[in-house]
């Protein structure tokens, strides 16, 4: 510890030091904005499953034998859960009134949506000639429609053999928007019993969304909840959050696994490369090591000093680097427009989010510094032990 | 009683395929006090000797005594703090860092002999390293670097880092060998006034008889043998 001083001497003397710190400094800056993004990405994705999804996710099915209140009582035996929903979740295709892709079918100018049945108040028509509707802003965008608009929907209604196609005129009342641009692209909100007699269910709902209490064992929950579903209907799935989103997440976190291995990379060589710095040093500042020697530094304060050295090197790099990931955090989409030519790189479309989510982990950071120094440090071990076996006369000879 | 017993030392190196003996069974005592000046063409041994009897180097064979302590088998830790504590050492060529001021250079000893303790005691030797620049004339110029002082203010930088530890014993190998004779001449006496004030031997390889004459004592040494 007393070579502190001197190697932060050192760091500010020898130009090689700093630019030493700012191959490490790169490596963790990019690596910090690479896992801030993708940890935001699986935070946005993990809101927008339990959003939709509840913390549980009760299927029953089409065949549904029991009722809504056989449902409810169940529920209610449980202390765990604070809600349940029941909900229709359909598929259709929607077009505005008269476009012509609704009255000619070998046109396909119709968007795929999630007709949503819920219980959440929708505004009533004027003169109530047509089924209410509430659309995510994005899709009542894109589809061009205003309040007060129709739309036609097309869906089918599930047969023993055949489904049979339905077409229903809904108008639009209210827009919603959720901030979200996978909610807000593709759902139309209806009536939960005017969906359910549309598409011809026996029972008004066709899943459960469960909220728990903060904290509840929800796996725990699940085994139970499908245990006591057994003996009111034969068939009804219970499916954690996670499991909802499973395969979304995992390629999330898969993704930003890879990455982290990959831009990991940069500190990796970085580290690496300080190897040849400090070698360099050794050779350059032999005489030092001599100086050192001869006041009284025993071979093993000179391993700690160029240990010292190692550690002021990485902690500037990270300091610095930890600067430049938010920096480059803060200004994202600027980034995003830089490297896409003025255009972005993450579309909505595909990505499902308006905007770059950041999330920065911070037990996760502290984690990637522990490990560059630690890294960084078994990288010096070999110049400090090289540096310690210059015998002190050699050493005080050079020129 | 003496402070510095050497017996018999021998040091040789490898040169090709033979060996050049440095020293050559070297027998030779310092007492308390003592300046005492080593003498002697170039190769004839005498940096050689101070760098043995400095722990810098090992000998093939011989005793050291220091203040009636075997030193000369000592494990690299203990010599390197007996070189921190119980040493000073005065070179030709400075051997400044410099990286590190003046105020920095002196202390450097008391750094890497403290350790832990150093940061305690950093007041206690901040203060000490002060007045001894002060001493040495450059109480203005402690936060300069090497590079921004003369040769005989660096020398004066040495000698004052040489007394950090108040050591019982100074090496100087040729220590004003780098200066002209008047500066040379003012350094040897700063050095020498100060050794004498603090009652610190000083065993000081020259080859200049002027510097010699104002040592106490004279030895001259040839082919790793005192004559």
């Amino acid at each position: 510890m007393n070579f502190f001083s001197l190697a932060v001497a050192y760091f500010r003397s020898n130009l090689i030091l700093p630019l030493g710190s700012l191959g490490i400094a790169l490596g963790i800056g990019v690596l910090f904005t690479v896992i801030s993004v993708f940890n935001g990405f699986v935070t946005e994705l993990e809101a927008n499953i339990r959003q939709v999804s509840g913390d549980l996710v009760v299927k029953t099915s089409l065949m549904n034998s029991a009722s809504e209140d056989d449902f409810r009582q169940l529920f209610n035996q449980h202390s765990t859960i604070v809600s349940a929903e029941p909900h229709v979740h359909w598929f259709g295709l929607i077009g505005r009134r008269g476009s012509r892709a609704i009255s000619d079918a070998r046109t396909a100018d119709l968007s795929g949506v999630l007709l949503v049945g819920s219980d959440v108040n929708i505004p009533a028509t004027a003169n109530g000639d047509f089924t209410p509707m509430i659309l995510g802003i994005i899709l009542a965008d894109r589809l061009g429609m205003k309040i007060g608009d129709v739309a036609e929907i097309i869906t089918q209604r599930p047969g023993f053999k055949h489904s049979q196609p339905v077409r229903h005129s809904f108008q639009l009342t209210a827009t919603n928007s959720t901030g979200r641009f996978d909610q807000d692209i593709d759902r139309v909100l209806v009536d939960r019993r005017e969906l359910a007699q549309l598409v011809g269910l026996d029972s008004n709902f066709t899943d459960w969304k469960i909220s728990t209490a903060k904290g509840s064992d929800l796996v725990a929950l699940q085994g139970q909840l499908t245990k006591d579903l057994s003996a009111i209907t034969e068939r009804a799935g219970v499916r954690t959050w996670r499991q909802v989103g499973g395969t979304l997440l995992r390629a999330a976190e898969d993704q930003k696994g890879t990455l982290a291995i990959v831009f990991g990379f940069i500190v990796l060589v970085a580290a690496y490369q300080l190897i040849a710095t400090l070698l360099l040093l050794i050779s350059d500042k032999r005489k030092d090591i001599g100086i050192l020697g001869a006041v009284g530094a025993s071979p093993a304060s000179i391993r700690s000093f160029f240990l010292a050295l190692s550690c002021v090197v990485t902690t500037f790099g990270v300091a610095l680097g930890l600067i430049i990931g938010m920096l480059l955090n803060a200004n994202l989409h600027a980034v995003e427009l830089l490297i896409g030519g003025g255009k972005p790189i993450f579309l909505p479309e595909v990505y499902k989010f308006d905007h770059i989510p950041v999330a920065v982990d911070w037990p996760q950071v502290m984690s990637l510094i522990v490990i560059t120094y630690v890294i960084t440090l078994l990288f010096s071990l070999i110049p400090a032990i090289k540096a310690t076996r210059i015998p002190i006369v050699k050493a005080l000879v050079q020129r | 009683m003496t402070l510095l017993q050497a017996s018999a030392l021998n040091k040789s190196y490898k040169v090709g395929r033979g060996e050049l003996h440095v020293l050559q069974g070297l027998d030779f005592e310092l007492q308390p006090g003592e300046v005492c000046a080593i003498m002697g063409a170039s190769g004839s041994g005498k940096s050689t000797l101070l760098q043995v009897l400095g722990l810098m180097d090992d000998c093939d064979s011989g005793s050291i005594l220091l203040n009636g302590n075997e030193i000369s088998k000592l494990s690299s830790k203990k010599s390197a703090l007996l070189r921190a504590e119980k040493l000073g050492f005065v070179f030709q060529q400075f051997h400044l860092i410099h990286e590190l001021n003046a105020l920095e250079n002196v202390l450097l000893p008391r750094r890497v002999a403290c350790g832990w303790s150093w940061f305690s005691r950093r007041q206690q030797e901040y203060h000490a390293a002060r007045q001894l620049l002060e001493e040495v004339g450059l109480s203005e110029r402690i936060t300069h670097r090497p590079n921004q002082l003369s040769g005989g203010e660096q020398q004066r930088v040495a000698i004052a880092r040489a007394l950090i530890s108040t050591p019982p014993l100074i090496l100087a190998d040729e220590p004003t060998g780098n200066l002209d004779s008047e500066t040379g001449y003012r350094i040897l006496n700063l050095l020498l006034e100060m050794a004498r004030k603090r009652n610190t031997s000083v065993l000081l390889a020259t080859h200049d008889s002027a510097v010699a004459a104002k040592c106490d004592r004279t030895i001259h040494i040839s082919d790793g043998q005192i004559i």
